[in-house]
């Protein structure tokens, strides 16, 4: 294979391959025919995901045990250096919190934002530990499935959804999608520019809004994840043709493929962020729909 | 070529070819079709971690944060309040130093007038005993002059007295001799008062 006369039909074979592998497979079976169907399979993804929660979770544990260890100690000792952060771990964790805090109470608001924070906290650090396995050579992100992003969104669609329905009625939460200054206007513009921009925006949050929450974590850690499988096939193609030409691409895709990587590391962070505040800003928008 | 820029429209289309064989929507979708067996573990996975974070994790973090930002809020407040408290001890310190200061220098001051008083009263004092012991002395000298003078009139009445006895005899009486020796000794003293 490696003596092919040109390197670039090695190409769809690897890229085929690449699709496969990022295809949901059973966790043991990387040769499996096509994705999975069966609903009850443990699955590639699944395991990355069960590490991922798994690590959040230790952090988690370790460091809120911590927390409540030193705030006894600063209680009863009067000690106020317990309070002091411990160590890296614990100060990288307590940041992470605090980010998802003032968020919450900058979306959402100093009233309501901070009941949001253990849901939001939940997606960030889940999607964002999750991402970052999903860079280890082999590893797989819960965003790099349709289905993993498809059950976010819809946790987020249905809490920015009841959210919006308890805190506005359910009539409300419908007369709120309607702009209050066309509600103010004549009868006939009432029913034809209300009912448009009713269905307009009935149609972009109830459908559009969780579609887009999946489809824009999903697309964006995919696409990351074809490059660099992408790249990283032109260095295993080039690198194998011991010809002038052959090295020079081959190192040039080498170098790419860092750059890459770094890029998607970045993104890893940004998508996690990106999924969190948007939906802190539907929750706002539900909280505070009917003041619009 | 289509197949390489769009992997996934390849593999979905691949997929479609088989899925029509298979009739499975999984393999008719490809890489796009949300999988159940991704979607309810993730379901389970996010509601242990929200259950987890929700009762033990966040409020153990959150009270931490809240406690240590009134903490430091306090120190800060403390701090300020020391800061103003130990200028105001300061302008304290140096106001009663200044006073103190103004009185040591009244106290020198006073100090310096009554040892002034004192010197020029000693000196006084000391000028009028000397004039006093002058005057004593002079007094003395005075008297002694005098009991001198007096003593050389007598002895010189007695002898003048005694030089013209011998040479007059005793031919003046008694009287006469006085009268002669008053008469010359008025003289005398009147040279002698000059």
């Amino acid at each position: 294979m490696a003596n092919a006369a040109n390197p670039m039909e090695l190409l769809p074979e690897k890229i085929t391959e690449l699709v496969h592998e990022l295809s949901v497979l059973p966790y043991d079976n990387m040769h499996h025919e096509g994705p999975v169907t069966g609903p009850f399979v443990l699955t590639n993804y699944v395991v990355w995901g069960l590490i991922a929660l798994a690590t959040v979770m230790v952090l988690m544990i370790v460091v809120s045990s911590r927390e409540k260890k030193q705030m006894a100690l600063a209680a009863q000792s009067g000690d106020v250096r317990a309070l002091a952060p411990a160590n890296r771990l614990v100060s990288v964790i307590e940041a992470g919190v605090e980010f998802i805090r003032d968020m919450a109470v900058d979306v959402i608001g100093q009233k309501d934002g901070p009941k949001y924070v253990p849901l939001l906290g939940t997606f960030f650090f889940l999607i964002l530990t999750s991402n970052i396995f999903g860079l280890i050579p082999g590893g797989k992100s819960i965003g790099g499935a349709v289905g993993g992003t498809v059950a976010l969104a819809l946790i987020a669609w249905l809490v920015f959804v009841w959210v919006g329905f308890t805190k506005n009625g359910f009539i409300g939460y419908f007369k709120s999608l309607i702009p209050s200054g066309v509600r103010a206007m004549p009868l006939a513009a009432r029913i034809g520019l209300g009912g448009y921009i009713f269905l307009l925006e009935f149609v972009s949050t109830f459908f559009i809004r969780p579609l887009t929450l999946a489809v824009r974590l999903f697309a964006n850690l995919y696409a990351g994840h074809i490059i660099l499988g992408v790249f990283s096939a032109f260095v295993v193609i080039f690198m194998q043709r011991i010809t002038a030409g052959g090295l020079a691409v081959g190192a040039v895709s080498l170098l790419f493929l860092i750059i890459m990587y770094a890029f998607e590391l970045f993104v890893a962070f940004i998508q996690a962020y990106v999924f969190t505040i948007l939906t802190a800003v539907y929750i706002q928008s539900s909280v505070h729909a009917s003041e619009h | 070529m289509l197949d390489l820029l769009f992997p996934a429209v390849a593999f979905a289309s691949e997929g479609a070819a088989e899925g029509a064989a298979e009739g499975g929507l999984a393999a008719t979708l490809g890489s796009v079709y949300p999988n159940p067996a991704v979607i309810w573990p993730t379901w389970v996975a996010f509601l242990i971690l929200f259950f987890l974070l929700w009762k033990f994790a966040f409020p153990a973090i959150l009270s931490m944060l809240d406690a240590r930002a009134e903490r430091i809020r306090e120190s800060l407040e403390k701090a300020e309040e020391t800061k103003v408290e130990a200028e105001r001890m300061l302008e304290e310190y140096k106001k009663q130093l200044a006073e103190a200061r103004g009185e040591a220098a009244k106290v020198i001051e006073q100090g310096r007038k009554v040892a002034e008083t004192m010197k020029d009263e000693i000196i006084a004092k000391a000028n009028e005993e000397a004039a006093q012991i002058i005057a004593k002395a002079h007094e003395a000298l005075e008297a002694e002059k005098r009991a001198v003078v007096a003593e050389l009139q007598g002895e010189v009445a007695q002898l003048s007295v005694a030089v013209a006895s011998k040479l007059i005899g005793e031919k003046l009486s008694a009287e006469d001799h006085a009268k002669l020796i008053e008469q010359y000794v008025a003289e005398v003293g009147g040279l002698n008062d000059n």
